[in-house]
């Protein structure tokens, strides 16, 4: 009875803290097949119709670039673009979904629009004006939002967002 | 073999204990102190970040994939009416309000799997630029599943349980620090089939 206990509270304990790794595993997975794309590059979602739907909860009113990453051999090097009149942000998740960095464009217009994306600990080489940002596991999710500010501007949203770039940066 | 057989059992229980705890847990209710509420609204100040803890964390996981941090964005969620009542898609709502000290924000219905919900129209969400108001200047948006003259989400024919999303992007500061400080809608029950 004990020995039953115990080991259904491993599991219990294991199933919960597993299950956002596995359903990344399995979205990431699925974003790529859906798409045929290959990881470390930009996917460039149509907008989110009942459809057109990968994610849980999409919002309508983005428009969604997404990148299934690998850092773990080389790092990944961002170039955001910095839209007029509009919300757009890149966010960073990592393998246990944690959203481990986020910037919006008013803070790439100030800070600079080109982000090194490397695994924490990664020795890398290069310089450059971009700003390096360190993920806490070699796999994850970069999520890019564009806003559809107006109906009558979807194809002037949908330039800015294939406007984002992710290229592997050869080391 | 009658220790092998055993052994079997015990664990065939105890992992459809732990799964099916597990899976109990995360469907309840949470009451933690990350969770804020106010009415029928309810947002996780933890979702996303890295300080969420692991039940957060998979709730979020099965029911807001790739949140933001709340410094970015305020993701709050309703399954009720005002009166506390499941939110329900034979039943029509108005969601009232007046808007929100923040850049942008939307307020989008799910259906019971947290996916959009079909409709011809396409129609899933108003936000903050194409909601019309009324003389009052407050906005209100209906979920039903019969047309609306003005800022209507269809629900469907399916008889389903809904959900609400209202997100802030980029909310004001106080918003951040004491996100009950939102002057969040009313979701009213108007009729039900």
């Amino acid at each position: 009875m004990i020995a039953t206990l115990v080991l259904a509270a491993i599991f219990h304990v294991a199933a919960v803290a597993f299950l956002p790794d596995v359903i990344m595993a399995v979205v990431s997975k699925i974003a790529l097949q859906s798409s045929k794309a290959s990881v470390n590059t930009a996917i460039y979602r149509p907008r989110e119709t009942h459809d057109q739907q990968t994610i849980v909860m999409p919002s309508p009113d983005l428009l969604y670039t997404l990148c299934v990453y690998d850092v773990s051999q080389k790092p990944l090097r961002i170039e955001a673009p910095v839209p007029k009149g509009t919300y757009f942000s890149v966010a960073m998740y990592a393998a246990n979904t944690d959203n481990f960095f986020v910037i919006n464009d008013r803070q790439l217009e100030r800070d600079g629009r080109e982000i090194l994306l490397v695994h924490k600990g990664m020795s890398y080489h290069g310089s450059g004006n971009y700003r390096v940002v360190e993920a806490p596991t070699p796999q994850g999710i970069i999520l890019c939002r564009t806003l559809i500010t107006d109906e009558n501007r979807i194809d002037e949203m949908i330039r800015i967002q294939h406007q984002v770039t992710i290229t592997q940066v050869e080391q | 073999m009658k220790t092998a057989l055993k052994y079997l059992c015990i664990f065939l229980v105890a992992l459809v204990l732990g799964i099916g705890s597990a899976l109990y847990w995360l469907a309840r209710s949470p009451l933690d102190s990350n969770w804020v509420r106010k009415g029928p609204w309810k947002t996780n100040v933890l979702a996303g970040s890295e300080q969420s803890g692991m039940y957060d964390r998979a709730r979020v996981a099965i029911a807001g994939l790739l949140a933001l941090k709340k410094s970015e964005t305020l993701y709050y969620v309703a399954d009720t009416d005002d009166s506390g009542e499941p939110l329900r898609a034979i039943c029509e709502y108005k969601i009232e309000g007046k808007g929100f000290d923040t850049r942008w924000w939307s307020v989008t219905a799910y259906g019971s799997t947290y996916f959009l919900i079909p409709n011809e129209q396409k129609r899933y969400s108003f936000n903050g630029n194409n909601v019309t108001r009324d003389r009052d200047g407050l906005f209100r948006i209906h979920l039903s599943s019969t047309p609306k003259e003005m800022n209507w989400i269809p629900t469907g024919q399916k008889d389903q349980k809904l959900h609400v999303t209202l997100r802030l992007y980029n909310p004001s500061p106080d918003i951040i620090g004491d996100p009950s400080s939102a002057d969040l809608p009313h979701i009213i029950r108007e009729v039900c089939r």
